[in-house]
Formats: structure tokens, C-alpha cells, sequence
């Protein structure tokens, strides 16, 4: 890794991470943690997505309806 | 009984119809029209392209596993449409040109009651002047590109075992592409790679981008609440890059690429070239080419395609300024205004507008992103496009199930290096896709559900996303149940 890049000589105005982000990053406890927590939170977004995806009510498996063919021909 | 045909078995296809087989009635017929014999997992192809897995664990064969759940599988590429039928019959149908080894160059049409078409986007490396594969770079947007890179890196590395010194350029190659999260995702797993194996102090790594700033990804960036601010991807992909020694260029065009360099220009700055050893740049995406033909053989492939060769849907296409685009101009349902019967899921239906603001420099060069279509919503177009066909099949008139992705959200999670205790990822949710200045007026997207973080966390979901949705994607049992 180039260390210039923590002072920020090669890459003046970059934010770059404290020794303790760095840590934080891949210790073991904090990381199990931090799994749920994004795990929730994802499937907290997956969730709002899938309710956006439903109209007014879902028909029923029924058998072939006589609006097949104009349907799909319209 | 109907039939439903759904071109591409990718992503959106194969969600399309494994949902399809699932709603529909036994009598029905689902087909799929692929020009592969196999699925490819490609968010995983990364992966491929530095070594760490192989071709066959991101694949796997489509055809036993459509036999297995009833769907008909015919290995070729759809060519034409013919939406109102032809001389000869009057329903409607697709040509279709076999790719199967045994059948290949035949030609032969489909009729359908409905068509979803899947095809994902054209790879189109002609673009640019000595861009992809055979030429002068490389690729990862399939597993044969990804495994050719992955060849390439190992000989960078032996030789800079050796002592050598090495360039490496990755991004895009031009000035209208996207996927830039997926050329991100490459340079740092790149560099990740060579410090795994002993060897970054011989390397010289640079990103080269069509972003007017880093983290626009094609979605004009995203706001994250961190640390008391709110603060721009901007700051967060730089600090990814600047913390890895990852040098990066923005706001470039790339105009060709000569063995060893490539020539860009940018939004400000005039020209540039950009030498290296080894260079992996994603390409443009366009619509697959497909014609369509009215029933007496008039072309009106401009009726139902864009320019682009993306599928015309229930967009609107008005042209605008950016500040007039609106969240209400997105496709809902994904249905042609010109036939009713006619589909389009994933990268294949045509966007309205770029989501990132539209730029050209002095000469009239476009250099903004394409807006994303990545692997969620993708899937859950895919979906919804089946759960409307089964309803419509069912008497319903009209289509009443949506997937807007300015009305959905995306969780993605962006590999920074694959190794199970020392490995990171980004993971990133945003809500919703495409900004909405109406609903959430001062960023676009609702700050409770868009955030993002570093860390080995994401690298484990990377993991588990990789297997579940190759389970999925194999209609194992209880396949429905994983979410897209
Ligand atoms: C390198 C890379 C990494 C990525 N990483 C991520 C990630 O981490 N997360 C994420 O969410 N997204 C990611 N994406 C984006 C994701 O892969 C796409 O969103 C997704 O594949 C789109 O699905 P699709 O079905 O529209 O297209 P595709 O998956 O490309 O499928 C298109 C299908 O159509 C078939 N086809 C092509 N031509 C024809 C024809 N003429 N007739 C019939 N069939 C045809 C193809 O063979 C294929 O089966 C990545 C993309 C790339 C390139």
C-alpha cells in the first residue's frame, strides 16, 4: 500500500480512515454485529421495495378465461 | 392454452420464468429463448476475473434444469419480432436463429401469446476503437472475458515476482457507459489481490472513469448520514481509492486504445492517455439488435425499439431538461404501448433519462453515466412482468402489479476484497433507485433507508448472496421464497 496516501500527498482532500475505522473494519465481535445489522436493514428495504410491486389484490389461479386471446392480442 | 416465450436467461429472464412456470396453468407453455447453454451468476465474474473462483462455480447448464421444471429451452437468439403475426398466420411470433451446435444458423418462428423480452444489453466494445477482448483490453462482463482476465493478472503477477514493475488500468471505455460500481469493484479486489499476493509495491493502479465525480455511479451519488453530516458517496469512494493507492481519473471519455495506451478526453481538462500493462474497461451498453416487422413485412422497428436498441415501455420519453425530469417518468409495468402482449424486463426495456445529469464537453462529447440496472431490480422486474402475464392470462385486462425503480430501493454489496477475515465490501442500500425531488425534495432519496459501510460484514453477505442466489437460480426447493 502506499503509505503517501495517509498524509494525504497523493491525494490531498481525500478522507481517509483512523487507525480505529481501520480496525473496526475486520474485528471479528464489532463485523457479527454489524452483519445483522445490515442484514435487517436490507431486508427492511427488500420488503418496502416488494410491497411497492403489489397493485389492487392478485387474481386467483383460475382456469383459461374467455379474455385470453383479446389480451393478448390488444 | 397460451403460450408465453421470454427472450434472455439472465437475471430478469430466468426470474421471469421460473415465476411464470410457477403462476401459470400446466397446460400453458413457458419458453425460453437463450443464445447460451448456461446462466451465469455474473455480479460473481469479479471474482473470476483475479483468480479467486472459476468459470464453473458462477455457471451452471440451463437446460436440465428447465427440463426438470417444465419449461421448454431453445438454445438460440431472437432476431426478429413479428408482433402482429405474418403472411402465413396472424398470431404473433418471434423469429428465432438456433445457436445449439447441432441446429446452428436455422431459423425458425415462434408464436406467442405474450413475450417478455430479457435480452440484457449488447456488450458493444465497436464503440471505442480498439476496446475488449481480441483488442487491446480486457473485460469481466462474462465468464469467458472474466477467466481470459484472470489469465492475464496471474502472468502480471509472476512477472512482477520477478521484479518487474506493473500498470494496471481499469473503468470504463467510453463516455456513455454504466456499470461503473462493477468496474469499481474490480480495481479494488484487483489491488487486493496483488497485496494478497505479495506484490503491490510493484504496481501502479489507476481508475478511469466517465463519472463527473467519484461514487456518482450512474445514480447522480447518494447522500449518506455519517458521523453528524450528510455526506456525499463522493467522499467515501475517494477515501476507498486514496486509502488503497488507487489513483483515479473522472469525467473521461476514452476515444481508443492502442496496444499499451489509452486515449480519453475529458469534461474539462482536453485530453489525456493513460498507459498500462494489463487494462480491464467495461464497455458501452446498447439494446440487443433485434428488428420487428409488421404483418406485411413493413420494418417498424422504430415502433417498438429506441435508437439505443433498448425496448420502448410505459415510460415517458419526452424529451427534457434535467430539471424537469421527474420519478414519474419511469416504466411501471414494462408493457409496449404498441402491443399489449409485449414485454420488456432487466437492461433490455429503455430508460427515459440517464439518472446522473447529462454532460458534454467543448466538443460536444457526452461523458455522463447510463443510468444502472443491477441485479434487484432486474429480478423484480422480472417478476412483476410474470405476475402480470399470469393475471392478464387469468381475464385480468390490465396489468396491475409495478416495479418503478423510482418506487423500489436496491441493496447492493460491492466486494473490496474476498478473503473471509481480512476481506471488506461496501454495502449499500438506496430508497429508491432514482431520485425523487417530489417526495423527498432535498436529496432525492429518503435518508432512513439509504446508507452504506465498509467492512468484513459485507464481504460475508457477499458470500452468502453469491450461494443464495445460485440456489435460486437452480429452482432448488423453496427457490420463491428467497427474496430478488
Ligand atoms: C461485471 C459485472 C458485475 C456486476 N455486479 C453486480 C452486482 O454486484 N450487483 C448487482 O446487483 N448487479 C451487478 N451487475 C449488474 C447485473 O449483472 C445486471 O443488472 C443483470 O445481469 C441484468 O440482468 P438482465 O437479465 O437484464 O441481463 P443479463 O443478465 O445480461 O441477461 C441477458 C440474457 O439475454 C440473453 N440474450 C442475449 N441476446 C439474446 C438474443 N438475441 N435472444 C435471446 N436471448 C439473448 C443472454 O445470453 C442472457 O442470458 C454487474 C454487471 C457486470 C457486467
Amino acid at each position: 500500500m502506499n503509505t503517501q496516501s495517509r498524509n494525504g500527498q497523493d491525494w490531498p482532500g481525500a478522507t481517509t480512515p483512523t487507525r480505529g475505522t481501520l480496525f473496526l473494519r475486520t474485528f471479528l465481535p464489532w463485523q457479527i454485529c454489524r452483519f445483522i445489522w445490515i442484514n435487517l436493514k436490507m431486508m427492511r428495504i427488500i420488503a418496502r421495495s416488494h410491497r411497492g410491486m403489489h397493485g389492487q389484490g392478485m387474481t386467483g389461479r383460475a382456469g383459461a378465461g374467455p379474455d385470453r386471446a383479446q389480451a393478448a392480442h390488444n | 392454452m397460451a403460450r408465453v416465450v421470454v427472450l434472455g436467461a439472465g437475471i430478469a429472464g430466468h426470474t421471469a420464468a421460473a415465476f411464470l412456470r410457477k403462476w401459470l396453468n400446466r397446460r400453458d407453455e413457458v419458453v425460453v429463448i437463450s443464445p447460451q447453454p448456461d446462466y451465469n451468476w455474473i455480479p460473481s465474474n469479479i471474482w473470476v476475473g483475479v483468480g479467486l473462483m472459476k468459470k464453473r462455480q458462477v455457471t451452471f447448464p440451463l437446460a436440465p434444469i428447465y427440463q426438470r421444471h417444465d419449461i421448454e429451452f431453445r438454445q438460440a437468439r431472437a432476431v426478429a419480432l413479428w408482433p402482429e403475426g405474418d403472411q402465413q398466420r396472424s398470431q404473433a411470433a418471434v423469429e428465432i436463429e438456433w445457436t445449439l451446435p447441432t441446429r446452428a444458423g436455422e431459423r425458425e418462428r415462434i408464436a406467442y401469446d405474450y413475450l417478455v423480452n430479457a435480452t440484457g444489453p449488447k456488450l458493444n466494445f465497436d464503440a471505442t476503437s480498439g476496446l475488449g477482448p481480441g483488442r487491446n483490453t480486457l473485460s469481466v462482463c462474462t465468464a469467458d472475458h472474466a477467466e481470459a482476465t484472470a489469465q492475464v493478472f496471474d502472468e502480471m503477477v509472476e512477472r512482477m515476482k520477478r521484479g518487474e514493475r506493473k500498470r494496471f488500468l481499469a473503468g470504463v471505455g467510453h463516455g456513455s457507459c454504466t456499470c461503473e460500481g462493477a468496474a469499481l469493484e474490480y480495481v479494488v479486489n484487483l489491488e487486493f489481490e496483488l497485496r494478497a499476493r505479495g506484490v503491490r509495491d510493484k504496481a501502479e493502479i489507476t481508475f478511469l472513469t466517465n463519472e463527473y465525480e467519484m461514487g456518482d455511479l450512474g445514480m447522480d451519488g447518494l447522500y449518506i448520514r455519517r458521523g453528524g453530516y450528510i455526506t456525499p458517496s463522493r467522499i467515501f469512494t475517494e477515501s476507498l481509492f486514496a486509502e488503497r493507492g488507487i489513483r483515479w481519473t473522472t469525467k473521461a471519455h476514452v476515444r481508443g486504445v492502442e496496444p499499451g495506451v489509452a486515449h480519453y478526453e475529458t469534461l474539462d481538462r482536453g485530453e489525456g492517455e493513460a498507459p498500462f500493462d494489463m487494462a480491464m474497461l467495461l464497455p458501452p451498453f446498447s439494446g440487443v439488435p433485434m428488428k420487428a416487422f409488421s404483418r406485411t413485412g413493413e420494418d417498424i422497428t422504430a415502433t417498438i425499439f429506441a435508437p439505443s436498441g433498448f425496448m420502448k415501455v410505459d415510460a415517458d420519453y419526452t424529451k427534457k431538461p434535467y430539471e424537469a425530469w421527474k420519478a414519474s417518468d419511469w416504466p411501471r409495468t414494462y408493457r409496449s404501448p404498441a402491443y399489449g402482449n409485449l414485454f420488456a424486463a432487466g437492461i433490455a426495456f429503455a430508460p427515459p433519462h440517464p439518472i446522473s445529469r447529462l454532460r458534454t464537453n467543448k466538443d460536444g462529447v457526452m461523458i455522463s453515466p447510463a443510468p444502472p440496472r443491477t441485479g434487484m431490480p432486474s429480478a423484480m422486474i422480472g417478476r412483476t412482468v410474470a405476475r402480470n402475464i399470469a393475471d392478464m392470462l387469468n381475464g385480468r385486462g390490465e396489468p396491475a402489479h409495478t416495479a418503478s425503480m423510482a418506487e423500489m430501493g436496491a441493496a447492493c454489496v460491492a466486494s473490496a476484497g474476498a478473503n473471509p477475515f481480512t476481506g471488506t465490501a461496501a454495502s449499500m442500500t438506496v430508497f429508491p433507485i432514482v431520485p425523487d425531488y417530489e417526495r423527498y425534495p432535498e436529496y432525492g432519496r429518503d435518508l432512513n433507508n439509504t446508507f452504506g459501510e465498509i467492512g468484513l460484514a459485507g464481504h460475508w453477505i457477499k458470500i452468502l448472496l453469491h450461494h443464495m442466489f445460485l440456489y435460486k437460480a437452480r429452482l432448488r426447493p423453496g427457490w420463491a421464497l428467497i427474496p430478488e
